[in-house]
């Protein structure tokens, strides 16, 4: 089996057992809940859990129940046309700087406010993309008066954050 | 009542403010449909908050005029890059890039602004005939028949869409899992752990949010940056789009039949009906070389997914159930207008109907306007590197979340379901499953805990409950059995075998 392969399946893998953890937690915490506000959450969550089941065990029933989780019918007879546009190469790396930033920018947001994580948050992707000064200088100013916007037009309070408050009372 | 709400309709399209949001939701679609990996769901959903400041029908209709200029839009990159800006225009890279490398790149995109305009004038000219009989249709309905549809779309989308359909199902059963969150109908909570900022729920915006823009610019951080380093030649004839496309009246009319009615099936959108229009195109003139460079392979794509876009607005209007990734965003913007698909829009308030129908038709026009005046200039949309945008969109979907309620539960949400969704896509679950749980699950309890009150002899009765309950369960089986024929033939093979 190929190393991609392997990875494949054990995400796969890892998205059932969540799955199935998390809808057999849902439908045994729905029996608390009166009669009426039951029925909906246990349905849905059975849904997940006996979909999650039957995904889990499908290699190890014989082959024509495993096939059960296959791919459906091509109803409209065009997958021979299709091409799968996202064949190529993919950079883990860059995706990587991206979740990274993307954390800095929530906790740099919860602490400082929005309004100063956003341009920081551009500015750390930029640079850490290797984008050229210019570029970088100019994204950040854009990100702070999309930010600066929003905070107007829509009255958010994103100026401060739970530091600056902190700091704010202190003082 | 129909004609007179057509007439209220058109009053409301021919005002200043109308044509100013239709005008602007047709240039913002262009754009945004032109720059690759980005595509029609992502702009509506991030312009989705800023319509709240706005008059609903004004809102609404510039979604649509986002949705309607993206299909056009994503033929660009198709015929100058070979790189569809969205799914929907993926068949017209088969003869839009030959011939842009033949010298025919104007021909190419006036063809497809030509072909986009004439097929959405076809679809949206049929839309405003069938209206008389859908209004009669929706006023037919009552809750179990909506919980019955909503089920239906979803066993639908499951099916159609690619990948197997439990997972779809899967997917599905989540988003109706989120949306069970929260506060219930006797005022009991549920998943809340106790916390106050919970007891709202989760924001269906803020999952599609996270869905469709931070998922794709997930996505998109994996590929390499610039889709274009070096300038395309505009070369060829402007104005052979009109020749060609009106020498070809039997071709534009199937291919605009092709997409509307694709298009109302819930889950396959203009990411099938391009490649169903083609197919057929092929099949209906095997004299003609197509993947060669010929302008067919332009016109019969371009003009189905343009009339997907009134196609999809069928069911989502009709019934709640969104036909593709866009309309799953216009269904969030009524609902988060208080406009109920169905029963208002086609009861006290079919003249909102009417008059989206009408911006298709007065769009399809825009965008052919819009097509050729600016078509020499649109090579250098596609210059633009998706590595600078990815983090304008990111911030975007943030500072979006939080407009929704001002509280940190929806930025959570933005972000959670962005990593979530990019998981589910790469193990080949149905975001559009997904999303139509979440958007469709509070709406379909409502209708579930209804028709148990309406409907004697319990949960299962609701099932038969009426002819078109029973249609309609009749159809759920069909398609789950036929989904999966040749398992159930395999087995049935196996059995009788080992029998004998």
């Amino acid at each position: 089996m190929k190393p991609a392969e392997l990875k494949s399946i054990d995400t796969n893998r890892v998205i059932l057992l969540t799955l199935l953890l998390v809808g057999s937690w849902a439908f045994v915490t729905a029996f608390k809940f009166p009669a009426r506000d039951r029925i909906y959450p246990q349905l849905a969550s059975l849904i997940v859990v006996v979909g999650a089941l039957l995904l889990l065990a499908a290699e190890f029933l014989p082959d024509y129940f495993g096939q059960f989780g296959g791919a459906t019918e091509d109803i409209f007879g065009t997958e021979e046309l299709e091409v799968d546009v996202d064949e190529d190469e993919v950079d883990e790396v860059k995706r990587y700087k991206l979740l990274v930033s993307m954390a800095v920018y929530l906790i740099a947001g919860y602490l400082l406010g929005l309004l100063w994580a956003t341009p920081i948050f551009v500015s750390l992707y930029t640079a850490w993309t290797k984008q050229s000064t210019i570029v970088i200088v100019l994204l950040t100013g854009l990100s702070f008066g999309i930010a600066y916007v929003f905070m107007v037009t829509l009255n958010l309070s994103i100026a401060s954050g739970e530091l600056i408050k902190g700091i704010a009372n202190v003082i | 009542m129909s004609f007179s709400a057509f007439l209220e309709g058109v009053s409301i399209v021919l005002t200043f403010e109308t044509l100013f949001f239709l005008v602007l939701g047709i240039l913002v679609g262009v754009f945004i449909g032109a720059i690759p990996g980005i595509g029609p769901s992502i702009g509506m959903v991030l312009l989705l908050p800023f319509t709240l400041l706005v008059e609903a029908i004004h809102g609404i209709i510039f979604l649509v005029a986002i949705f309607n200029g993206a299909m056009y839009g994503s033929s660009i990159p198709a015929i100058l890059l070979n790189t569809p800006g969205a799914a929907g225009s993926a068949a017209t890279t088969f003869d839009g890039y030959p011939l842009s490398k033949m010298g025919e790149s104007l021909s190419a995109l006036s063809t497809s602004a030509v072909s986009s305009s004439i097929g959405g004038l076809i679809a949206g000219v049929i839309l405003l005939v069938i209206t008389p009989i859908l209004v009669a249709i929706v006023l037919l309905f009552g809750s179990p028949e909506y919980f019955l549809m909503a089920f239906l779309g979803l066993v639908l989308i499951s099916v159609v869409s690619r990948g197997s359909m439990i997972k779809g199902l899967i997917a599905g059963g989540i988003g109706v899992l989120l949306t069970t969150i929260g506060v219930a109908t006797t005022g009991a909570t549920r998943y809340t752990f106790g916390q106050i900022s919970l007891y709202d729920g989760i924001s269906f915006i803020a999952v599609l949010i996270g869905l469709f823009a931070v998922t794709e610019m997930i996505k998109l951080s994996e590929k390499s940056g610039s889709i274009s380093d070096e300038s395309v030649d505009m070369t060829g004839d402007k104005y052979i789009g009109f020749r060609e496309v009106l020498a070809h009246p039997v071709l534009l009319l199937k291919s605009s039949l092709i997409g509307l009615g694709v298009g109302s099936v819930p889950g396959s959108g203009a990411s099938v009906s391009n490649f169903v229009s083609y197919s057929e195109a092929m099949r209906s003139l095997p004299s003609i070389e197509f993947g060669s460079g010929v302008l067919e392979g332009v016109i019969a794509p371009e003009a189905s997914n343009n009339a997907t876009v009134a196609g999809a607005l069928i069911p989502t209007l009709s019934f709640g159930i969104p036909g593709s990734g866009a309309t799953a965003v216009l269904l969030g913007g009524l609902l988060m207008h208080g406009i109920r698909p169905g029963p208002d829009l086609f009861g006290s308030q079919l003249h909102l109907s009417y008059s989206i129908f009408i911006t298709l038709l007065i769009g399809s026009l825009i965008i052919l306007i819009i097509g050729l005046s600016i078509v020499t200039k649109l090579s250098i949309i596609t210059r633009i590197d998706t590595d600078k945008i990815i983090p304008i969109i990111v911030a975007l979907s943030v500072l979006g979340g939080l407009t929704l309620r001002n509280n940190w539960v929806d930025i959570l949400t933005v972000v959670g379901m962005g990593f979530v969704g990019y998981y589910l896509v790469k193990n080949d679950y149905s975001i559009i499953a997904l999303v139509l749980g979440a958007v469709l699950g509070r709406t379909v309890e409502q209708n579930f805990l209804r028709s148990l009150q309406i409907v004697d002899g319990g949960p299962l009765m609701i099932l038969v409950s009426s002819p078109i309950a029973i249609i309609l369960t009749a159809a759920i089986v069909f398609i789950l059995v036929t989904s999966n024929s040749s398992f159930i033939m395999d087995v049935f093979k196996r059995f009788t075998t080992d029998v004998d």
